[in-house]
């Protein structure tokens, strides 16, 4: 659902983009277009509100190429809930600066938005986030990832992230040995 | 990076039609490629924050490219907890705290350990760097134990408003032992503000004020000192941890050194040692009372101390709040006859042979309160109101709420006249009392009164006047305890 609407807002972007000073274009690496608010962009990015400010911005459609179209569309996507749901003033004035503000465990809705991506539609949205420097979505895909990987086996790990085990049989039973206590079964 | 992206990308498209619904546990497992692998260290890293420690150091043994890299995960709620003790080295200390780089630090404790030899200095030469370091990334919870040691170690150069106006973010400030902090003894934390959530100055001597003034969310309070410092919280906060231990002697005109203190609706454990029962008339401030003592209430009061002048004694009361809307006329009346009272009361004689033995209360140990952690306590400290041996203007005073008071625990008890008529107050007005506990001093630490040709303390004496005191609560049980019952936890655990 959520996606469709994403979709629905980047038909709408190729219409209005000229007009509308509020939004930003997005273009993906794949030349869709996606429209999302200059202030939660900037609010979100710090990527996009350093191009906003340095007036980098295409009324066209900034170009992503690093950003695949789906990728992109959960950007937009999370950027437009974020903007719903969250009062901005209390958002800012909460964090002193992004690499200070603690961790806060995502909100429910944040929650429900990563749940729904597939595994690959994930790491691309980590990708992406990591790319236009957007912490707080970040914290919430990472802290989606940890959550894959807590209280599992090396083995299990190994097994969801498709991780190649690249050990030789000694050198993991070396590393099993420094920190034994680690690796017993609760 | 962008090959990746654009990679990925691709086949999200293709999972993106075998349908969006899919949960991402069911759909990982089909995938070939090890992307988590792929992402760059930083982000690894941060995922390896969020996942607790065990976890973490389990992703060692995933493959080659995971070995070791928890070792560099930055812990979320990140802690440090430094200790510089006799000849360690500071320098090496504060290098690696600048690898670390300024991460966030929630909490930041510096203790810095005495030196059993103090020829052979331990020179800290620079503290300031780790208080600043702690400031830098952002510190939440900051906590410095200098153990007295700041003045031979520490430049007065530590300025610990400077440090504060550092820490927008700080709930909580806990300082012991720290003897040069501040300029001119003043502490401000002014810009804390709303965010301080405790403060804690123990035994900090240098400081003269403390001003948390815009701490309106301040829920813990613990001032400690041999000297009596000002303090300013704000009116509308709502205290749940009270300590307050004043014991020193005031040398300056300090107009109030004890204010009101501010809503303690909600106090659930409060702990006052050696404040007040002060002697009017004398040259120097005393105070001595080393009595607590603790109460259940079910229903909110206030405890409100207030000292009009330091000339005047200082007196405590406990008014019921809940119709108390102008508690401060009805104390100012109460007071002024108090001190009318106490001023008949004691005679010159009486006065000279308390102060001996009230000097002598100042080396000992404080006091300590006890309370059960299960139940709800408030304190209630009166002093100098009620005289046990006529009550002759007893009747016109409020009669403050003590009526849930359950439990009463008086340490360092010696039977003198302030501890009795503390005594025989709270057996009077404590209408549910069950419980009340009296500690005499340990063994040994009454020898002052062999000094100034007393006898030893004879408990089984006051005991039976203490007995003969009218009681209010009919199952009131008066324990006299040389030792301090298990079952009774303190509450206050550290004591200053």
């Amino acid at each position: 659902m959520e996606v469709d609407k994403g979709k629905g807002e980047a038909e709408e972007t190729r219409k209005v983009a000229e007009a509308d000073r509020d939004t930003v274009t997005l273009k993906s690496s794949d030349g869709k277009l996606f429209e999302v608010s200059k202030e939660a962009a900037a609010r979100l990015s710090t990527v996009l509100a350093g191009m906003i400010a340095g007036g980098s911005i295409d009324d066209n459609g900034t170009d992503l190429k690093q950003i695949g179209s789906e990728a992109l569309e959960n950007v937009v996507d999370y950027c437009n809930k974020h903007a719903n749901s969250i009062p901005s003033a209390a958002l800012i004035s909460s964090s002193i600066s992004f690499n200070t503000a603690p961790f806060k465990e995502p909100e429910e809705w944040e929650r429900k938005f990563v749940d729904r991506l597939s595994h690959d539609a994930l790491f691309d949205l980590v990708e992406a986030a990591n790319f236009l420097g957007m912490e707080r979505l970040l914290d919430v895909t990472c802290h989606k990832i940890s959550e894959m990987m807590k209280g599992k086996s090396p083995d299990q790990i190994r097994e969801v992230f498709n991780i190649k085990n690249d050990y030789t049989k000694e050198e993991l039973e070396e590393i099993r040995q420094e920190l034994a206590w680690a690796f017993y079964d609760d | 990076m962008a090959h990746l992206l654009g990679a990925s990308s691709l086949k999200k498209r293709r999972a993106g039609e075998e349908g969006e619904e899919i949960e991402a546990a069911a759909a990982m497992a089909a995938e070939e490629e090890d992307r988590i692998s792929e992402l760059p260290e930083d982000l690894r890293l941060r995922i390896l924050t969020l996942l607790p420690l065990r976890s973490a150091i389990r992703t060692g043994a995933l493959s080659t490219r995971w070995r070791a890299l928890w070792e560099r995960r930055w812990p979320a709620p990140s802690s440090m907890d430094l200790h510089i003790r006799p000849g360690d080295d500071p320098e090496e200390l504060l290098r690696s705290l600048e690898r670390r780089g300024e991460r966030r630090i929630d909490r930041f404790s510096l203790t810095i350990h005495p030196n059993k030899r103090p020829l052979q200095h331990h020179r800290v030469r620079d503290p300031q760097r780790f208080l600043d370091y702690a400031a830098a990334c952002a510190v939440e919870d900051l906590h410095i134990d200098a153990a007295g040691h700041f003045v031979s170690m520490l430049s007065t150069s530590v300025d610990i408003n400077e440090l504060l106006w550092a820490c927008p973010r700080l709930q909580t400030l806990d300082l012991r032992y720290c003897d040069v902090l501040g300029f001119q003894g003043v502490i401000n934390l002014e810009s804390s503000g709303a965010h301080l959530r405790s403060l804690t100055v123990a035994e900090c001597n240098r400081i003269t004020r403390l001003d948390a003034s815009r701490a309106t969310g301040l829920r813990s309070f613990c001032l400690s000192s041999a000297q009596l410092p000002t303090y300013n919280i704000p009116a509308t906060a709502s205290l749940d941890d009270l300590y307050l231990s004043l014991r020193g002697q005031n040398c300056e005109p300090i107009k109030h050194w004890i204010q009101a203190l501010p809503n303690l609706a909600n106090l659930t454990v409060l702990t006052i040692c050696s404040v007040a029962l002060r002697l009017p008339s004398s040259s120097h401030d005393i105070f001595v009372d080393n009595s607590l003592e603790e109460a259940e209430e079910d229903e909110p009061n206030e405890v409100l101390f207030k000292v009009d002048n330091p000339d005047e004694e200082l007196s405590e009361d406990d008014a019921p709040d809940e119709e108390g809307d102008e508690p401060d006329e009805e104390l100012s009346d109460g007071y002024e006859a108090e001190e009318e009272l106490l001023l008949e009361e004691i005679s010159e004689e009486y006065m000279l042979k308390e102060r001996l033995y009230y000097e002598d209360v100042y080396e000992e140990n404080l006091s300590e309160e006890n309370v059960p952690e299960d139940e709800q306590f408030e304190e209630d400290v009166q002093s100098e109101e009620d005289v046990p041996e006529d009550n002759q203007s007893g009747e016109d005073f409020p009669l403050y709420g003590l009526n849930n008071l359950v439990f009463a625990k008086l340490m360092n008890f010696k039977g003198h006249y302030f501890e009795m008529r503390l005594v025989s107050f709270l057996l009077r007005r404590a209408t549910s009392l069950q419980k009340l506990l009296l500690v005499p001093p340990p063994v040994g630490v009454g020898n002052y009164m062999e000094a100034f040709g007393e006898k030893p303390l004879d408990a089984s004496g006051f005991l039976d006047t203490v007995l003969n005191f009218e009681k209010a609560s009919p199952d009131a049980e008066i324990i006299l305890s040389d030792s301090d019952p298990a079952a009774i936890q303190p509450m206050h655990s550290v004591v200053f």
